[in-house]
């Protein structure tokens, strides 16, 4: 077996708990933006094609959200890696020298995804340019799905110190080449379980917009049939994915309740909402929905932290790692969190009270 | 010692930072200056009544937030990917000492992000009162991602008490943290007037509005001159001895700094006899002209930065080469063979005699390794202990540098690395590590020659 280099001899700089908690709350975040772009470019790109209106409409609203999908989700996506590096540095690094090429592109791949978006958006208007702008949109698309299948691959080798050496590409002088892609079944299996999840908060995404930032009434019926549509691919496909991939871990894993139980009950309980709401759509229906959704997310955040806890069990036992406490600068995160939410509150009552303003004054 | 090291032919992995992080440095910037000065701008536009000057404003603002919020955002993420691919024992320990500065800093990402896209998607519907509010706090908290990032930046290269007390505030606080800070912000403002010329020079205004702005943001343009220089020499005043020393006395890093000097007073001379003179003059041509000088001496200034640190990555805490400069006896003690663990591993494969069954190196066959063996070790503690600065042929490359040597002169460089210069770590290893790595650098000088 290859070498598990040391946990870093600075400790940590908080209870194994705070960097957990900060970790899965950060990835939770970034998988319901993440979900917007992983699954719902793929989606919108479709239903911009359909000649329904209103339903090309609502896959056109989607891609022009999209910049701020990705700028957020980038944004969130920091947070889960900050802590992944201060909880598991010896696992993570290595695993993602191991594939050192494509995890240094995937930054020049963003990129370009990213920016093809916006050509899109741009673009797509404009006879002349269209077919391209669609180009560029499916390219974005599929840059996103192969950048997903990078992580599934980093986030599967790094619990896996024992397939190494098979990954292990060796250059000059014992130096790596960097040019693994650890895309084994339990990689791939992992992927479309984050991209059903992924389909179920774009579903839920779908009516939230609807009803709370567009509230267009006439074409909620036609959404409806979308939303359950993709509610039920999302949970099929999530369902599928999680039944194989439970054939494949070790057996003990399969022994945590909350593992096994709640992250499947969580979808569920948004599916029964979702039906609810087809069968008597109302506000407050949507609004539980939506919920369902995060909260189906924030369980399988969880699940997959424990899960990759229990992976990593027999290389590394948290609760021996050396802990170094930072108070002051926990606190001044903290209080720099507060503020910020307090801005984050003033910029969303601003948006919502000059949209409102404007809205009335068009009226008028 | 702890990581395994990524094999980058030619250029070798560190090198690959700076894909990202020139790319990075140059819009990180626009992100804090632009901001400050399209709030500034607003102020004006209002104070002034200015209708033509706020329509010129936010066109600026919609080619701002392009810019800054993609390319800023993911570029900063590219750095640190890229570092943790090619440094990972230092990132480790960036991370293990300031992760609560990054996680302050990522909250001021994201009001600045809200407030970015704020502006570009609610400029027409704000009040006054809010747009200036929220101008503002885009332009505060980039500020404050610029502070907050060069206390951790900074610190790399003057660790300060941190390195006795190991506490958070003693390396953010650093000897160099204040005038890094003026700096930065000097460069932000300076790098921001010059996207804006670029920018003023390619959108069709009246020439009153292009007048108007290039006279306002050239004085910008000057104050963040003055505020680099300032920050500049105060840094030098600050450092430690042995950078100051490099600066004064390594050739790479000395003609680096003439480079920036030269560059600033080129970028002063086309300021005052461009722009600023005749404002109208401002083309495209001219603005890219001064946005390649500005963004030049920005970039070589990157290069000294980084170049003075040397031999350490953190100062006096790790090495380039990723060894604590504390363990160097101890591994010339034990062997670095025997401390590197990936190199251990590697030559344990190759070399399955080298070790004895408690993995300690047999002393019995250190005399009898043969030429290829000692070839193949010798390769190995090149990558791995040189591999960080220097490639065989490549960027850095040590083929020049020891054509002429024979093997009794190489044999005695390494061991006196740190004297030979003082941006090199001490060679780290027992005196057979030294013949193995002089038999790799020997047979291979040959091989070249014959080539």
């Amino acid at each position: 077996m290859t070498p598990i280099p040391s946990f870093d001899p600075l400790g940590l700089p908080a209870p194994v708990i705070v960097n957990l908690a900060l970790k899965v709350f950060g990835f939770w975040v970034h998988w319901f933006f993440m979900g917007m772009w992983f699954s719902g470019l793929l989606v919108a790109l479709l239903l911009i094609r359909i000649k329904n209106t209103y339903l090309s409409n609502a896959g056109m609203r989607i891609l022009k959200t999209m910049p701020i999908f990705i700028a957020f989700g980038i944004n969130a996506g920091i947070v889960p890696l900050l802590f992944i590096q201060v909880l598991f540095p010896n696992f993570f690094y290595t695993s993602t020298i191991l594939q050192a090429w494509f995890w240094f592109f995937i930054v020049a791949l963003v990129l370009i995804a990213y920016y093809g978006i916006y050509y899109f958006i741009f673009n797509y208007e404009k006879p002349e340019r269209k077919i391209f702008a669609y180009g560029a949109g499916w390219l974005s698309s599929i840059i996103l799905l192969f950048v997903g299948l990078i992580f599934s691959s980093e986030m599967k080798l790094m619990v896996s110190p024992d397939s190494w050496s098979t990954y292990s590409s060796f250059g000059p002088g014992g130096t790596l080449k960097g040019t693994a892609l650890a895309l084994s079944i339990q990689a791939i299996l992992r992927y479309f379980m984050v991209f059903g999840l992924s389909t179920v908060s774009l579903s839920s995404y779908l009516l939230f917009d609807n009803y709370f930032l567009k509230k267009e009434n006439q074409i909620r019926d036609e959404i409806k049939k979308l939303f359950l549509f993709l509610l039920i691919a999302g949970i099929v496909i999530f369902g599928f994915a999680g039944h194989k991939y439970l054939g494949y871990i070790n057996p003990y894993l399969k022994d945590f309740v909350l593992w096994k139980y709640l992250p499947a009950i969580a979808p569920l309980l948004t599916l029964l909402l979702g039906f609810l709401y087809y069968k008597k759509p109302s506000r407050i229906l949507a609004l539980l929905t939506f919920f369902g959704a995060l909260l189906s997310l924030l369980v399988n955040s969880i699940s997959r932290q424990i899960v990759q806890i229990e992976e990593l069990e027999p290389f590394l036992k948290l609760k021996d790692l050396p802990l170094r406490v930072q108070f002051s600068p926990i606190l001044l995160f903290l209080i720099t969190l507060i503020v910020g939410l307090f801005v984050l509150g003033y910029l969303l009552k601003v948006y919502f009270v000059e949209t409102r303003r404007r809205d009335g004054l068009q009226n008028s | 010692m702890e990581y395994p090291f990524w094999y980058v032919p030619f250029l070798g992995s560190p090198m690959l930072i700076p894909v990202y992080a020139l790319l990075h440095v140059l819009v990180s910037h626009f992100a804090v200056g632009g901001g400050i000065l399209i709030w500034l701008g607003i102020l004006k536009a209002y104070r002034e009544n200015d209708r033509e000057f706020m329509n010129y404003l936010r066109s600026l603002t919609r080619f701002f937030v392009l810019i800054t919020v993609v390319f800023g955002a993911i570029t900063g993420v590219g750095i640190w990917w890229t570092i943790g691919l090619s440094s990972p024992q230092a990132t480790s320990a960036l991370i293990h000492t300031f992760v609560f500065g990054w996680a302050t800093e990522w909250v001021m990402f994201v009001i600045e992000l809200a407030s970015a896209l704020g502006l570009f998607y609610l400029w027409e519907k704000f009040t006054p009162k809010a747009h200036k509010t929220v101008a503002f706090i885009y332009a505060i908290f980039a500020w404050l991602s610029l502070v907050v990032i060069t206390g951790i930046t900074s610190f790399m290269a003057t660790t300060g008490r941190w390195i006795e007390t190991k506490n958070f505030w003693h390396g953010f606080f650093n000897p160099t943290f204040l005038p890094s800070v003026l700096t930065r912000t000097g460069g932000a403002l300076l790098i921001s007037s010059l996207y804006i010329q670029l920018h003023l020079s390619l959108v069709r205004t009246s020439e009153r509005i292009r007048e108007k702005v290039v006279k306002w943001i050239t004085r910008w343009a000057a104050f963040g001159l003055s505020t680099i220089v300032v920050g500049g020499l105060w840094w030098f005043g600050v450092v430690p001895e042995f950078i100051r020393i490099k600066v004064q006395t390594a050739p790479t890093v000395t003609i680096f700094m003439a480079i920036v000097a030269f560059l600033l007073l080129a970028l002063s001379s086309v300021l005052i006899l461009g722009p600023k003179r005749n404002p109208l003059w401002l083309s495209p041509p001219l603005a890219i002209l001064m946005l390649i000088i500005g963004a030049g001496g920005m970039v070589t200034g990157e290069f000294v930065r980084e170049g003075t640190r040397k031999p350490y990555i953190v100062e006096k805490y790790l090495y380039s080469n990723s060894i604590h400069p504390e363990m160097v006896d101890d591994i010339s003690k034990s062997g670095y063979t025997d401390q590197a663990k990936w190199v251990k591993f590697y030559i344990s494969k190759n070399i399955p005699d080298l070790f004895t069954e408690d993995g300690k190196v047999s002393l019995d066959k250190i005399g009898k390794l043969s030429e290829s063996e000692k070839h193949l070790i010798g390769e190995s503690i090149f990558h791995y202990q040189c591999g960080a600065c220097h490639t065989t042929r490549g960027y850095n490359g040590l083929m020049d540098r020891i054509k002429e040597m024979d093997r009794e002169m190489l044999h005695d460089m390494i061991g006196y690395l740190d004297g030979i210069s003082n941006a090199m770590p001490p060679f780290a290893g027992q005196e057979w590590e030294t013949d193995a790595l002089t038999e790799y650098l020997k047979k291979w000088q040959e091989k070249e020659v014959k080539k």
